[in-house]
């Protein structure tokens, strides 16, 4: 699981299901559940799944970079550097997750959503990219870099 | 069954005899052999370093546990138990002088004409000098103090014991020297004589007409090095090192005459004459750098060891010399088995090289790693592959870093120093094409033969230059070492002591990185 391509196409499989579970399967709700001041929930629907859709293509890209550099032979002479690397993607998945919400939340500011869905849109969005980034590198990191991800 | 005694004679002998040891660390060598010296010289810096390497590998062998596919250390090495002498020394008080042995005061008063014999066969000088410190290049001194050996003490009781419950050749003793220095030259011949090895009916080697127990092989180790001998000339009975060829003609007539008890000969010599340092007539100064002859020397011994029980009978002729003036893996005479040449070609280059290796990478990297904590280093893969999921502190079998396995890392740090001091001092930089010492080490040796080794962390590309190929092929850096698979990294053993646990890892990852390293050379 750990050898390429299997970790590449196995965390894009990943990602997509994510993805269909959460911006296809429940993307009505998340959409017609809030009240909304002005915009039709199709369209709120439609924004969900790009925003998802962008947070899950970012941490496939972290994901896939650090199979990329831990499958190079340096690393093993780099292991305290490649270490910090690690942790600054998965800080980077925060990030990812918060600037996303942020991004919901400006693009519906005047809709009177109420702020316990914002919070469950940064809670989809911190499962499709930082758990997605973990669980993925957490089970498929190069056998160089294996014992770098928190919880080995 | 047989059993195999290796005999080493005089300084030349006992580098034969260094040599064979560093071979069986390597895997190389019978499953058991017994080893004993002769040396009247027991200061001798060459006999002392070979008498501290056999104590030191047979701790090693003793505490190290070994995987199954881990060949290193397999020979057992027996040599006389506890305090037992491991070296002959001849001479039972010091100062001793041929003189004094024969009685040559007693004679001139009680029987001139024997003290005239003994003045028409030595000089003066052969009469008084002090031989503690061996027998000068003089062999008529030697084969006169050597002819009667305490059969019944040991060392020579590690030949005899059990001898009764072994049949035709089936006791194997092969006998190695110079021929043309003192204690050797004087001692081969004397051993080989009909009546003190091979049919010695006292001893019960004489099994009938013609026949013994005993299977003698010796090798001969013509001049093969020069030495600097600035200074020295002062010495009473000088040897310089245009004696060796007279000494050596007089010697192989002597051979093509006499009538010995040797089965099978090997005439080993070489015509580079390299230089093998300062000359000394004995005692802690005579210490010369290893030479690739003594490898040749110690395989002659294991091919004599490893012939089958029916090839004994048959005189047979064999010859090898090297082909060129530069000596590299292929050059060496392994064996008499032409079928199996190749593969036994291949398997002497392969485990000298994953012995080399593992020396050279536990001494650096395998140290470091030791010396940080658990924590500091469970992220490298082969070490949390080992030691994280069941690491317990106050374990021994769990914990690498516990003090009950440190005696193992401090025999296994003396040994390998001294292999790798073995192995470097082979590569001279010109004829001699094994490994490349230039890698291993960041300094050339220096006196007190403590190395400064290159660390292989910092210079990564050297360590896959270290074992001298024919192919220009791109060798490996060190991080093909420590990113070998799984296979080849994971130990699986409950039983093992973490320290041999560690030591395993660091010789499979060796094997694991030669095998990618030197494909194809």
């Amino acid at each position: 699981m750990n050898k390429s391509p299997i970790n590449y196409v196995l965390t894009i499989t990943l990602g997509a299901v994510l993805w269909v579970i959460f911006a296809i399967l429940m993307g009505a709700q998340l959409s017609e559940s809030p009240n909304l001041a002005e915009k039709d929930p199709v369209v709120l629907a439609g924004e969900l799944r790009l925003i998802f859709g962008i947070g899950v293509l970012l941490s496939i890209i972290c994901a896939c970079y650090w199979f990329y550099y831990g499958s190079q032979e340096k690393v093993a002479g780099e292991l305290p550097r490649a270490k910090t690397k690690w942790r600054l993607l998965f800080l980077m998945q925060i990030v990812f997750a918060a600037a996303l919400t942020v991004v919901i939340v400006v693009m519906n500011m005047t809709e009177g959503i109420e702020s316990r869905w914002f919070g469950s849109y940064f809670g989809v969005l911190f499962v499709l990219t930082l758990v997605l980034f973990w669980v993925t590198t957490y089970l498929m990191s190069p056998r160089i870099v294996k014992y770098i991800p928190f919880g080995r | 069954m047989s059993k195999n005694v290796l005999i080493g004679i005089g300084g030349t002998g006992s580098r034969v005899v260094e040599s064979v040891v560093n071979l069986c660390a390597a895997g190389l060598g019978p499953d058991k052999l017994h080893i004993f010296l002769i040396d009247p010289d027991e200061g001798n810096g060459n006999l002392t370093r070979t008498k501290s390497l056999i104590t030191r590998y047979t701790k090693m062998r003793s505490l190290f546990e070994r995987t199954g596919n881990n060949p290193s250390f397999r020979t057992e090495i027996v040599i006389p138990p506890g305090n037992e002498p491991f070296v002959w020394s001849i001479f039972e008080e010091k100062h001793s002088t041929l003189g004094k042995y024969i009685n040559y005061d007693n004679l001139k008063k009680n029987n001139p004409e024997l003290a005239n014999l003994a003045n028409v066969l030595f000089t003066d000088a052969e009469l008084g000098t002090d031989l503690e410190r061996g027998f000068r290049g003089h062999p008529s001194i030697g084969s006169v103090v050597m002819s009667d050996p305490p059969m019944n003490e040991y060392p020579f009781k590690l030949l005899w014991d059990g001898i009764e419950t072994f049949g035709e050749n089936e006791l194997r003793v092969f006998v190695v020297g110079s021929i043309f220095g003192g204690t050797g030259a004087a001692g081969f011949p004397t051993l080989g004589s009909l009546p003190l090895l091979k049919y010695n009916e006292a001893m019960h080697a004489k099994l009938g007409e013609g026949k013994s127990r005993i299977l003698l092989g010796g090798a001969l180790v013509l001049p093969y090095f020069s030495f600097n001998a600035d200074g020295e000339e002062k010495e009473p009975m000088f040897v310089t090192n245009s004696d060796f060829p007279v000494a050596t003609k007089a010697a192989l007539q002597y051979y093509n005459d006499k009538q010995l008890g040797f089965d099978q000969y090997y005439f080993i010599g070489d015509s580079l004459s390299q230089n093998v340092g300062k000359f000394s007539t004995g005692s802690s100064e005579q210490e010369n750098k290893p030479h690739y002859i003594e490898i040749a020397s110690a395989l002659a011994s294991f091919d004599f060891f490893d012939q089958p029980k029916e090839a004994t009978t048959d005189p047979k002729y064999f010859i090898a010399s090297r082909e060129s003036p530069v000596i590299d893996w292929t050059s060496f005479p392994i064996s008499r088995n032409s079928d199996a040449l190749l593969s036994n070609a291949r398997q002497f280059r392969d485990r000298l090289a994953d012995f080399t290796i593992f020396a050279y990478s536990f001494l650096t990297f395998g140290k470091n790693i030791l010396a940080k904590t658990h924590k500091q280093t469970s992220d490298e893969t082969w070490y949390a592959e080992n030691f994280r999921k069941n690491f317990k502190e106050e374990s021994a079998i769990y914990n690498p870093r516990h003090q009950d396995n440190n005696e193992l890392y401090v025999i296994a740090d003396s040994f390998l120093s001294s292999f790798l001091y073995w192995i470097c001092s082979l590569d001279d930089g010109d004829k001699v094409k094994l490994v490349d010492s230039s890698k291993i080490l960041a300094e050339p040796i220096p006196s007190n033969k403590k190395l400064s080794l290159r660390d292989p962390e910092a210079s990564p590309a050297f360590i896959g230059e270290v074992i001298r190929t024919r192919s220009d092929a791109p060798k490996h850096n060190f991080n093909k070492f420590r990113t070998a698979e799984q296979k080849d990294a994971l130990i699986q053993s409950d039983a093992m002591t973490a320290g041999s646990k560690y030591l395993n890892i660091f010789y499979s990852l060796s094997s694991s990185f030669n095998r990618k390293n030197l494909v194809n050379s």
